[in-house]
């Protein structure tokens, strides 16, 4: 499958009123080395949508963490399943959203990885997730047998800095 | 190719090993098969430099944790190299900045281990 990259903002220059921001996606296979596409195409599009470069990092770990667990547990590494990441920017919040069609699961039953200076004690076992989690203030699961599993994970934008106090010419 | 592992010109039982680009899971297996032959051939001290490091993934992560616990019980180890900020952020996340160190040289690296 080759991938494909929609930006669903037409470009008229215009503002136009819609109900939603416009979403970036795109959609590739389900293979490892499609990884770099993924966190390319994120990086890309938070830099297109002015985010600053430590907040793009959060998000492009977050989702590569994402589509690893899809790739190797949801779809078992088949690699000709289709993933899908859509991106937007609403209300200073950096919203990702990643589609999928494998298999389901609890995630709650995924336990915290054991961390801590005892390294013979570490587990590491979780720790894309506890990364998605730690990276991210919403990580949300919904799946559907028949429409595809859906993962959102939100990234709260810093707020804007205000605007410096007019100092009068001459002061 | 996101890495490259070499015997350490400075001291003849360490291993150097340079991540790269991205150290995701695509091309853990291959590290991870490559740390295992290392340490079986009674080399349990590594040294990584992260300097050129863009993306540090869980998967990798776990292979290096993995090397590192096993290496312990034969006093070697994980030491890191040239930790940028790419790579800061996750090790801080993952607890792992204070296990591994940042150090600014290979030598200085190789000098903590006892």
């Amino acid at each position: 499958m080759e991938s494909q990259v929609k930006g669903v903002e037409s470009g008229s220059g215009q503002p136009i009123r819609r109900k939603h921001a416009p979403e970036y996606k795109i959609t590739v296979a389900s293979k490892l080395d499609n990884l770099a596409k993924i966190g390319a195409f994120v990086a890309d599009t938070a830099r297109r949508l002015k985010m600053w470069n430590e907040t793009i990092l959060d998000v492009q770990v977050a989702v590569e963490e994402a589509c690893t667990n899809i790739i190797t547990h949801a779809y078992s590494l088949k690699s000709d399943k289709p993933i899908t990441v859509g991106c937007r920017l609403r209300n200073q919040e950096f919203i990702v959203r990643i589609r999928d069609f494998g298999a389901a699961f609890v995630p709650d039953s995924i336990t915290a990885p054991k961390l801590g200076k005892d390294i013979t004690e570490r587990r590491s076992d979780g720790l894309g997730m506890y990364l998605m989690r730690k990276l991210m203030i919403r990580v949300k699961y919904k799946f559907d047998e028949a429409r595809g599993n859906e993962l959102t994970m939100v990234k709260r934008l810093p707020e804007p800095e205000p605007p410096a106090p007019e100092v009068p010419v001459g002061a | 190719m996101a890495h490259s592992c070499r015997q350490s010109e400075l001291k003849p039982n360490i291993i150097a090993c340079e991540l790269y680009g991205r150290a995701d899971a695509a091309t853990a297996q291959q590290l991870k098969q490559e740390l295992h032959d290392l340490f079986i051939q009674n080399k349990p001290r590594l040294v990584v430099s992260v300097r050129n490091l863009e993306v540090m993934s869980a998967a990798c992560i776990g292979v290096l944790v993995d090397f590192h616990r096993q290496a312990l019980a034969k006093k070697g180890g994980v030491r890191m190299v040239g930790v940028n900020p790419n790579v800061k952020r996750v090790l801080d996340l993952v607890e792992l900045s204070e296990v591994w160190g940042s150090y600014a040289s290979e030598e200085e690296a190789i000098k903590t281990f006892k």
